[in-house]
């Protein structure tokens, strides 16, 4: 793995506490009462802004949708099918269906994500037997066992596997749509069933193999 | 609550740590192989050999890890390593190394996996070693395969070691079973029949807040300057970023077998034409889970030991979560030690 992604993961993983360290920072050197828990409720903001965010990004079905996903397109509803009409666009209304499918069924996985911050914010607030904390890494590590508990619960639903379920499957159904656009456009064979073919038949003659040994 | 009230300059030395430990990990994280032998299994898979410092104090011992993530994070950092810890105790390692699936692989079977390249890694094994008999350490997925073929082939095995390993697949609070119930499992496939690894990443880091606060966690902010704290943390994080792509056959076989008809546990997932029957395990088991293991939960390994039936059954439980009971600085104090007296405690019988 290159520096620059192993840098980038940890600085996702700390960035949080960076926004933290900030907002303190700037409240003493402002000497505004409580400077702390002035930080804290930036670092709520910024969970609530990003972490539906970083969720988006963590179901794309590809790095190449990023840009196509967040393209500001009309949500115009089911076009009726329509007799006669060129394969090339029939197929594209198929593809803009995907596309519109998608980002519906991705709003409503991260829905229950929204304001994540302001709740932490929230239950940090009211933990009982809160830990004494002494240093801004105490706090930030009781604010990240916080975030993770809400976060938790929200996993531990059944709506919420049932929602995943729901994106991935669009996301297939996107990815499925994208390339049989691009096979029209291009005219070429881009769905593997050749590549999948010989590789079944490759395992096929492994597992004869094995068969041959252990009668031999 | 009371929020600590901390000075400017307190706040500064802060920030600078905190810009120390990201500027640390400018420079890429460098893996040190310090295997003394790579040898050949079967298609990709290969065995890594680490012998012990000494004569060995015991039989050879295979590790079977999952085939989910890279081996690698087995032999971390010197001074943070599960194999090196077994090594020191006295143990010749091999350590199965699955290798990165390509399309090649799409129509591997789980059968393959087992029957293929796990029988042939205990072969190469036994045959490098010289000896007959040898032990068998599985690791959360490596472990469900592991049990497999002991109970297949249970005259190859001494003794056998579960570690953070499925066996009941419907346990209350399995989110994985329960994603896996919901998700459309073929048309999460590639074109070229593998399951990409990104999809695994993805499905993992949205569990990652499950983790809770009993689990170790990343010790992001307890790094200080040491370099060798740095290193150990800058391979674990590019170890966890890691994920192979999935043979999809196999993947498609796993999952549907287990996590959703939960056959391990029933007695009726077929490989190779045989049954896998638990009960058929008649050699010492020392199956060692975690607490607060967030993908594998208690119950879900513990199930092994009502499988199994036997009163050579061993139960260990650890404090902790899935991926700190192998490479947590505090488990590899208790683990490796606790293994190393099972694997090497007065046999029953003599030692073919």
């Amino acid at each position: 793995m290159p520096a620059a992604a192993n840098q980038a993961l940890l600085a996702g993983e700390l960035e949080g506490y960076s926004v933290l360290l900030d907002a303190w920072q700037r409240g003493v050197q402002d000497d505004i009462a409580d400077p702390a828990r002035v930080a804290l409720t930036a670092l709520a903001r910024h969970v609530d802004e990003r972490r539906p965010r970083q969720l988006r990004h963590l179901c794309m079905p590809g790095p190449w949708f990023e840009p196509l996903v967040d393209l500001p397109v009309p949500a115009f509803g089911t076009l009726p099918a329509l007799p006669g009409l060129p394969a090339w666009m029939a197929v594209g209304i198929g593809f803009w269906h995907a596309l519109l499918e998608y980002r519906q069924r991705v709003e409503a996985f991260c829905a229950p994500y929204q304001n994540l911050g302001t709740r932490t914010l929230a239950r940090l607030e009211q933990t009982p037997d809160a830990p004494m904390l002494d240093s801004a890494a105490e706090l930030y590590a009781h604010w990240q066992q916080c975030q993770d508990q809400i976060e938790s619960e929200l996993v531990r639903t059944q709506s919420w596997s049932l929602s995943l379920g729901h994106v991935t499957a669009a996301a297939a159904a996107l990815r499925a749509a994208h390339r049989q656009y691009l096979e029209l456009l291009l005219g070429v064979n881009l769905d593997g069933s050749g590549q999948r073919a010989l590789s079944d038949e490759v395992a096929d003659i492994r597992r004869q193999l094995r068969a041959l040994k252990r009668v031999s | 609550m009371i929020l600590p009230g901390l000075a400017a300059a307190a706040l500064q030395a802060e920030r600078e740590r905190l810009d120390a430990l990201l500027g640390a990990f400018a420079e890429a994280p460098s893996w040190h192989d310090r295997s003394a032998a790579r040898l050949p299994v079967e298609g990709k898979a290969s065995l890594l050999y680490y012998p012990p410092p000494g004569e060995p104090a015991a039989r050879p011992l295979l590790l079977v890890y999952s085939l989910v993530n890279r081996v690698r994070v087995l032999d971390l950092a010197p001074g943070n390593s599960f194999v090196e810890r077994l090594q020191r105790l006295g143990h010749p390692v091999y350590v199965l190394d699955w290798g990165r699936p390509d399309a090649s692989d799409a129509g591997l079977s789980l059968a393959d996996y087992v029957c293929g390249y796990l029988s042939a890694a205990v072969r190469q094994v036994r045959h490098h070693s010289g000896a007959r008999s040898i032990d068998l350490l599985g690791i959360c997925q490596g472990g469900s395969l592991a049990l497999c073929l002991a109970s297949l082939e249970p005259r190859a095995f001494n003794r056998l070691v579960t570690l953070v390993t499925p066996v009941d697949f419907h346990t209350p609070g399995d989110v994985l079973a329960d994603l896996a119930r919901v998700l459309d499992l073929p048309t999460l496939l590639a074109p070229d029949g593998n399951l990409p690894g990104a999809v695994l990443a993805a499905l993992f880091g949205l569990l990652r807040p499950l983790r809770g606060a009993d689990a170790v966690r990343a010790p992001w902010l307890e790094v200080g300057a040491e370099p060798e704290k740095h290193a150990r943390l800058q391979r674990l994080l590019a170890w966890h970023a890691d994920y192979p792509d999935q043979a999809g056959r196999a993947w498609l076989e796993f999952v549907t077998a287990c996590y959703r008809e939960n056959r391990l546990l029933q007695g009726t997932l077929i490989l190779d034409g045989h049954a896998v029957d638990l009960r058929r395990l008649r050699l010492p088991v020392l199956n060692v889970f975690a607490r607060a293991d967030h993908l594998v939960p208690p119950a879900a390994s513990q199930a092994l030991g009502r499988a199994m039936g036997s009163r050579r059954y061993q139960e260990l439980a650890i404090e902790g979560g899935h991926v700190g009971i192998f490479a947590g600085r505090r488990s590899l104090d208790i683990v490796p030690p606790a293994i190393s007296r099972f694997l090497t405690a007065t046999p029953t019988k003599k030692p073919r």
